[in-house]
């Protein structure tokens, strides 16, 4: 009877950890994906920070279409979808990558209105480009390995 | 968490759909059948047994190319998943 019960749950928890590390596998993202990403919100930043009006409305809609057809594509490509805001302790890359886009831009506003000079914008918005492909691949990272953690992990029951 | 056996989430396939599902907060129906390694009327039919019991959602979004169909876990679904795995891990403990 224990033995049974002991059985069932060995077999319960190989379920768990092959679909936790089925995901983890499936979580690779394209390669075009975050330098794809990083030059839309880069120049997005840059031109909301600068540009003119013309520019400004320019950028909003080319953001608007092409975020969600990346994602879009992106989901064609893996079959799967994360969401990086709600992927447990990984999403702390997310939330760095954002405060860091947003220090950014605060940099960019005072170059431009109180400084006077335009420059720095476009050496952020480089900068951005690159926090986006780096600290992507990071969240990338830290999803898979917290996946593949063993399923009997407390973390596992808090959503992660 | 709510410590509750679940007898619908426990079957294996439907257990690593969950486990799956749970990781991810969307994924399209291959990918589940060849996680699984079993054929398409198998997958759609514990598909179907979580739907039925309001743990998953099934969606086609309409678009450029062929309709795919895409899973997501709902709300009570997780919390159905999460709270058998509180039950198993109570097991052992």
């Amino acid at each position: 009877m224990e033995n049974k019960q002991s059985d069932d749950l060995r077999v319960s928890f190989a379920a768990i950890d092959a679909g936790r590390a089925a995901a983890a596998d499936r979580l690779i993202t394209p390669a075009w994906y975050h330098p794809v990403l990083g030059l839309l919100g880069g120049g997005y930043v840059v031109a909301i920070t600068i540009g003119n009006t013309l520019t400004m409305i320019v950028a909003i809609v080319v953001f608007l279409v092409a975020l969600p057809l990346m994602i879009s594509a992106y989901k064609r490509q893996t079959g799967v979808w994360i969401w990086g805001f709600g992927a447990g302790k990984a999403s702390r890359w997310t939330y760095l990558l954002g405060a860091l886009m947003l220090a950014s831009a605060g940099a960019m506003f005072y170059f431009h209105d109180v400084v006077g000079i335009d420059w720095p914008a476009w050496l952020l918005g480089a900068v951005i480009v690159v926090l986006v492909i780096l600290l992507g691949r990071q969240f990338d990272k830290a999803v898979r390995a917290q996946l593949r953690a063993a399923s009997h992990s407390p973390a596992l029951l808090e959503g992660e | 968490m709510t410590a509750q056996f679940n007898e619908v989430v426990h079957a294996p396939n439907r257990l690593q759909i969950c486990a799956f599902l749970n990781s991810t907060d969307r994924a399209e129906f291959s990918v589940i059948r060849d996680m699984l390694d079993v054929a398409d009327s198998v997958t759609s039919k514990h598909l179907r047994v979580l739907e039925q019991a309001g743990y998953v959602r099934l969606l086609k979004p309409s678009g450029l190319g062929r309709v795919r169909t895409w899973v997501e876990l709902t709300a009570a679904g997780r919390q159905a998943y999460l709270g058998h795995i509180a039950a198993l891990r109570a097991l052992i403990e």
